[in-house]
């Protein structure tokens, strides 16, 4: 008898923390998403990538996004509505070729993963408080861009 | 074919089979199903909690993230096999503790303690991919009839 109450308790508890879910999404209406633009004094300017943000937070299902780069090479990394995470392999292409239109003289890498995201975030923010050289700058954009390659 | 072996046997048999067949004891399919649900879902949702710790702590992004989970869940079941915890788990909920890759872990190590006292290489050696051999096997098989289909369907069937 015990368990069947637990086993309903729970149930009714997940039910309950969808709908409350559900709810909040439905009171916030969308919005833009915050985009955060960089201005750094040292290294590269990173204007191109403050306009890659503007341009993908357009989309409707990236809810997030961050940038960086250096003069040839601009990493990105986004977060995708949940539900839109079946179709992230088309996903990324359409929003890499997006970016890769309005800079023709970059070379684009757009990525969905989480810790490319987590990383570029780290780096955002070091820019911002003008931590990191343009050098520094260089190494840690290959060093995401072989993270984001890695197979296994 | 069931019916043709019915039809076999003597009539008191047959008799026997009616009779019992109205008094046996129904399984709770559904109520099963809820618990592997339930736990099964659980195991997967620690399983998503330290894919997430390996992201945020170590150098893994979500493709790498795979193979650390799934060594340390296989380090826990192997401790909870030890202690006799994940048996129980399994008696609650079926499937549900089977079908992770929690599982395959158990399959492996339940072989191992329980032959250990025919020796290493015979004993345990020899008997514990008893029942996880057949599994790796027909993964791999099926694995392979799989990507065969998708390579045939990407090269020729033009999607």
């Amino acid at each position: 008898m015990l368990k069947r109450y637990f086993i309903l308790y729970i149930l009714i508890l997940s039910l309950l923390a969808a709908c409350s879910n559900e709810l909040s999404r439905e009171q916030s209406p969308s919005q833009d998403i915050e985009v955060k633009h960089i201005s750094s004094n040292q290294g590269s300017s990173q204007e191109p990538s403050n306009q890659a943000k503007d341009i993908l937070s357009k989309n409707e299902d990236v809810t997030a996004v961050k940038a960086i780069n250096n003069k040839d090479r601009m990493i990105i990394g986004v977060k995708v509505k949940h539900h839109k995470r079946f179709n992230l392999e088309k996903m990324k292409k359409k929003l890499t070729k997006k970016v890769e239109e309005s800079f023709p003289d970059y070379k684009i890498e757009l990525s969905t993963d989480k810790k490319i995201y987590l990383e570029i975030e780290k780096i955002e923010e070091k820019l911002q408080s003008n931590d990191l050289k343009s050098k520094e700058l260089e190494k840690e954009i290959d060093r995401i861009s072989k993270l984001s390659k890695e197979q296994t | 074919m069931a019916n043709n072996k019915k039809k076999n046997l003597p009539p008191q048999a047959q008799e026997y089979q009616a009779f019992q067949s109205k008094r046996e004891v129904k399984r709770p399919i559904f109520k099963n199903c809820l618990k592997a649900f339930l736990i099964g879902g659980t195991i997967c949702l620690i399983g998503q909690c330290i894919s997430t710790f390996y992201i945020y702590y170590f150098n893994f992004t979500e493709q790498t993230a795979g193979n650390p989970t799934t060594a340390t869940l296989i380090f826990l079941t192997m401790l909870l096999t030890g202690f006799g915890i994940y048996d129980r788990l399994g008696q609650f909920a079926g499937a549900g503790s089977a079908v992770p890759v929690t599982g395959f872990g158990n399959a492996v190590i339940s072989a191992a303690i329980e032959h250990r006292t025919e020796g290493f290489i015979l004993g345990v050696g020899g008997n514990m991919l008893k029942l996880a051999g057949p599994v790796i096997v027909y993964g791999v098989f099926s694995a392979f009839i799989v990507a065969l289909i998708k390579t045939i369907l990407l090269k020729w069937g033009g999607f």
